[in-house]
């Protein structure tokens, strides 16, 4: 392996772990080119990386529809509450 | 308290249940993605406000000083995330999912079953798929389901809720990977694709 070939090369867990930095924080230029680079040679982490930005959409989808559900505590539920407080 | 005071309180609080339980229920449900913790929750709120019933300004709007500690509850929650048996306990299952997950020298260890195949943005609207991924995040561990969904509320960046979780950048970093490792196991477990 060339100096270069080591210094631009990924492992796929270290791929996995900036697919998840990404939507988190973004990734440095360096990072972006390895990434690139990485996926180019290997298609299972290129799918993983699109799978992880779709479970994201889902993931925020989730949230969001949280953000305006109103949950209704049951009788039960408010009866176990007030034996707590009283 | 004396004997009144208490039955004063308990009263108040009693209607306050009626009143705005639903509300803080919701509200804990949408901060922590866990009915049963939002349940807690209010529970704990409830009584919080019970045993410190005398500093209550009468007039002023119960639900404001309901929130105020209920929001309080919400950061203590997951801050005992961090204390460190449960950090450990984490630390363990995310361990295990990067080894049945990748070889030592970091290569995927089986093949990665495409999660969806050719459905991808019509999975978004398939209503039976977002009902087992919300029950696979319900079912994350404390911390990892606080920076999954932490993003999404509030629209926060990662350094605000690795400070939040009183965590490195990296290890949030690293928690995102496990906890996605995770949804990945559960959603392949519980979600049947046709």
């Amino acid at each position: 392996m060339s100096v270069l070939d080591k210094i631009f090369s990924l492992s796929c867990r270290e791929a996995a772990i900036l697919a998840s930095k990404e939507s988190l924080s973004g990734l440095s230029y360096f990072e972006k080119v390895k990434m690139r680079m990485h996926a180019k040679i290997c298609p299972p982490c290129e799918k993983y990386a699109q799978d992880n930005e779709l479970l994201d959409q889902a993931i925020s989808k989730i949230v969001d529809s949280k953000s305006e559900e109103e949950l209704k505590l049951t009788s039960q539920q408010k009866d176990k509450i007030r034996q707590a407080i009283s | 308290m004396s004997v009144t005071q208490k039955l004063d309180a308990n009263a108040a609080l009693s209607q306050w249940l009626d009143t705005y339980g639903d509300d803080l229920y919701s509200w804990a449900n949408y901060k922590t993605s866990s009915k049963e913790t939002a349940e807690d929750l209010v529970q704990e709120t409830l009584l919080s406000a019970f045993k410190a019933y005398d500093k209550y300004k009468p007039g002023s709007n119960p639900k404001t000083w309901l929130f105020t500690i209920l929001n309080n509850k919400i950061i203590d929650y997951y801050r005992a995330s961090n204390t460190s048996k449960s950090v450990n306990q984490t630390e363990l299952q995310g361990k295990r999912l990067e080894d049945d997950n990748f070889d030592s020298g970091g290569h995927w260890n089986k093949a990665v079953n495409p999660l969806w195949a050719n459905t991808e943005q019509h999975l978004l609207d398939n209503v039976e798929f977002t009902e087992v991924l919300a029950a696979c995040v319900e079912n994350l561990p404390v911390q990892w389901r606080g920076v999954i969904v932490g993003k999404y509320i509030d629209h926060k960046k990662g350094a605000e809720i690795s400070k939040e979780l009183g965590i490195t950048s990296s290890n949030l970093w690293q928690m995102a990977h496990r906890a996605k490792l995770q949804l990945r196991s559960c959603l392949e477990k519980n979600w049947k694709q046709d």
